[in-house]
């Protein structure tokens, strides 16, 4: 039973830990952006 | 266009949260495998989405190599990544499988062998895609993806007859399928396509933007270089 | 008129003989071969018995690694000299210089090869229970499938960041299936268990299916920039 919940926590877990990584670059694209802007 | 995101996002949202209650509650219970058979509800799915995005990075990069658009190359490096990020899920989530049920934490089964080579490769395109100069990137990661494409038949083949002369445990699941497991399955691939439709879309966002900001930036050094 | 057939002789005599002359990266090769070889014998210290089931599958990894580390050397010469811009510019068919770079790393692969075999044969008692005379065979269709792709990404490698482990990353997962084919086709012989046919029909498909696309693709990659 435990082998399902991990299964499915391990799912998500890898699917936010992606999401985090896309959401980390568009903050620091940003701050290119703002730099440029200057 | 923009506007479609929020409803997709809420619409994605509703799928996934449907999908999860159907498959832990409503899909009945394995009489053989108990209750983890319904990882399948995940692990299934997700490799549908994995192939399906490596398909279109492979189009997408024969369409860059005949008309060298570069929305083809930005499309074919989206689809890779996120290809790799499903495909891992399926490695990950086999195994949690197949332990309680089989026993073995893996085995060559054609299945996850040759999902494990297909992830192999494209993790090497996007090693690839990271550490060649960014003006010949797309071509080089095109031509890979192009031998990526033409070896999956050949891996195929390779496992498929290995385990005729080296007979393995078999992981797939045999059997018929309960029907009423069908459509459960197909609404968590519904979801999780959606959900890679977002997260595509935004990479894809993301990545047009890194493009821009990188030619300003040249323009920028090239400009403050000139003499005046 | 300038065919094919002459800048790849041309090519391939030029890189022959430096590589005679020099002697400088076979001398380095036939060590690492060597070394590469005692130290397996090391670690897989099995009975005569048990190597004719294993021996496939150390023989073509030893020499995957010592093809890994001749390809990296294919292209280093030809950047330092610049001769790939030249190559560029001129009206040569960038085919011939592709088939000159591979057969001549098939020769040279080949060359380690027959030196390393009789150190295994020596080091592991090997005998071949099934029918030998298909080992060359083997042995030549599965080094032209390491060299053929394996040319074709040491190119595409040589003008990236991490020039060197570049080429094994990229190599070594599109090879999956054709180092199965090697592997089985050679345990296949040793063992006599089974028929090695089937792993040599699939190596030579792999050798077809990657000449070609290899043919067909470098001169893209060449000029990609």
């Amino acid at each position: 039973m435990n082998y399902l919940y991990t299964a499915y926590a391990a799912t998500w877990l890898i699917h936010l830990t992606y999401v985090g990584y896309l959401v980390r670059r568009y903050v620091r694209l940003r701050k290119e952006i703002d730099e440029l802007g200057k | 266009m923009k506007r479609f995101f929020p409803i997709l996002a809420i619409l994605t949202a509703g799928l996934l949260s449907f999908g999860l209650y159907e498959a832990l509650v409503v899909a009945p219970t394995d009489q053989m495998q108990g209750e983890v058979y319904r990882i399948i509800y995940y692990h299934v799915p997700s490799a549908w989405t994995a192939f399906l995005l490596f398909l279109i990075n492979f189009v997408a990069s024969i369409v860059y190599l005949i008309w060298r658009d570069m929305r083809a190359d930005a499309v074919a490096v989206v689809t890779a990544e996120v290809g790799v990020v499903y495909c891992t899920i399926v490695l990950v989530t086999g195994p949690l499988w197949a332990r309680p049920v089989w026993g073995i934490w893996w085995t060559w089964d054609i299945r996850l062998t040759s999902t494990l080579v297909l992830w192999l490769i494209y993790v090497s395109y996007l090693f690839l895609r990271r550490f060649s100069n960014s003006g010949q990137t797309p071509v080089l990661a095109a031509a890979l993806a192009i031998f990526g494409a033409l070896d999956v038949p050949l891996v195929y083949f390779s496992i498929w007859f290995f385990r005729t002369q080296h007979p393995q445990p078999v992981v797939g699941g045999g059997g018929s399928i309960d029907p009423r497991m069908w459509h459960v399955w197909l609404l968590n691939w519904a979801a999780f396509l959606c959900f890679a439709g977002l997260v595509c879309w935004s990479r894809y966002r993301l990545e047009i933007l890194q493009r821009e900001v990188e030619e300003t930036q040249a323009l920028e050094a090239l400009l403050e270089r000139s003499p005046r | 008129m300038i065919t094919l057939s002459t800048i790849t002789r041309a090519t391939l005599a030029k890189d022959l003989r430096l590589e005679w002359r020099s002697k400088d990266a076979i001398n380095s090769m036939l060590f690492f071969s060597l070394l590469v070889v005692v130290i397996f014998s090391f670690v897989f210290n099995p009975t005569a018995e048990e190597s004719r089931h294993i021996a496939g599958g150390l023989v073509w990894v030893a020499f995957l690694f010592a093809a890994v580390v001749a390809l990296n050397q294919t292209w280093a010469r030809e950047l330092r000299n610049q001769v790939l811009d030249a190559y560029r510019i001129s009206p040569a068919p960038a085919n011939a210089l592709f088939l000159a770079k591979a057969l001549g790393n098939f020769i040279f692969v080949g060359v380690l090869e027959g030196l390393m075999t009789p150190l295994f044969i020596v080091f592991y008692s090997l005998r071949a229970v099934g029918p030998a005379y298909q080992l060359p065979i083997v042995a030549a269709l599965g080094t032209w499938a390491l060299v053929v792709n394996g040319t074709f990404f040491a190119a595409m490698s040589v003008r990236t960041r991490a020039r060197e482990i570049m080429l094994p990353l990229l190599l070594f997962p599109i090879s999956i299936p054709a180092l199965t084919g090697m592997v089985e086709a050679t345990s296949a012989i040793l063992t006599g268990d089974y028929s090695a046919k089937f792993w040599i029909a699939l190596l030579v498909a792999y050798d077809v299916v990657f000449t070609i696309a290899c043919l067909f693709l470098f001169e893209t990659v060449l000029h990609a920039e």
